[in-house]
């Protein structure tokens, strides 16, 4: 009786795991909380180009390199 | 953000990137405003720039803003969904690295305050901690115009297309003598 209880504690234990890997791995591939290889301390930051907003110029991470430093703020309205 | 902006600009340089919306009024994680603002999931890049104008309006904002592209490409890089903050020193590695949302940001927003302010202070970038990452390899993002650039590269030019298809119309000849 303990023996099935403990197999099956274990095996919804199993399930759930592979669920919630399932749904991060999602999150994942939209760049949406996934902690494993997230960026960290002392790491380069990956360079990047992006358009401003008006689309007039072009900010260029590398650029600022042996410059200033450069602060980023990642975020949406809501 | 903005106070911060405006007393450190001078310093750093500052950007709000503005990635995929993190509540859209369609996503899983809806909020009532996004409803009444009618910000739903993008559909393009020009409804995204729409949202961050409006972001930049409404909040009174005045910090330079970058869009992210409809790939998502930069936000993957720095894995910044929902939001996140993070200081590059001028050898391009990260001082600060803000953790995730929504427990991350106001400690970031706190470390980064502290960071510019010794900055103001000494006029030296504070030393990286001693349990600091390695460096790494470097990464690039390739933006959406850096891979059409190399899709317009990889395509033969017309010279060689044209001579390409006369080579394959004299096979085709060739082959219907043989036969």
């Amino acid at each position: 009786m303990k023996a099935k209880r403990i197999l099956s504690v274990t095996i919804t234990a199993a399930l759930l795991a592979c669920l919630a890997s399932q749904v991060e791995g999602q999150r994942g591939r939209r760049g949406r909380r996934t902690e494993r290889d997230a960026l960290k301390v002392g790491q380069l930051a990956p360079t990047f180009k992006l358009k401003s907003l008006d689309g007039e110029d072009t900010f260029d991470l590398k650029k600022h390199r042996g410059e200033k430093p450069v602060i980023l703020f990642f975020g949406s309205y809501t | 953000m903005e106070k911060m902006f405006q007393a450190y600009k001078d310093l750093a340089e500052f950007r709000l990137v503005y990635i995929n919306e993190a509540h859209a009024a369609d996503s899983d994680w809806s909020v009532s405003y996004a409803e009444e603002l009618g910000i739903t999931e993008h559909d393009d890049y020009g409804e995204r720039c729409s949202v961050a104008n409006m972001l930049l309006t409404h909040k009174q904002l005045t910090i330079p803003c970058v869009v992210d592209d409809m790939r998502d490409a930069v936000n993957q890089a720095y894995r910044a969904w929902p939001d996140r903050i993070f200081v590059v020193r001028t050898d391009g590695r990260l001082a600060v690295a803000a953790a995730r949302e929504p427990f991350g940001f106001a400690p970031a927003l706190g470390a980064t305050q502290v960071w510019l302010k010794k900055l103001r202070e000494t006029g030296h970038e504070p030393p990286l901690p001693e349990d600091a990452a390695e460096a790494g390899e470097e990464r690039h993002v390739t933006s959406e115009e850096e891979v059409k650039a190399e899709n317009a590269a990889s395509v033969l030019p017309a010279r060689t297309i044209s001579h390409s298809v006369r080579r394959v119309g004299k096979c085709r000849r060739a082959r219907v003598v043989r036969l």
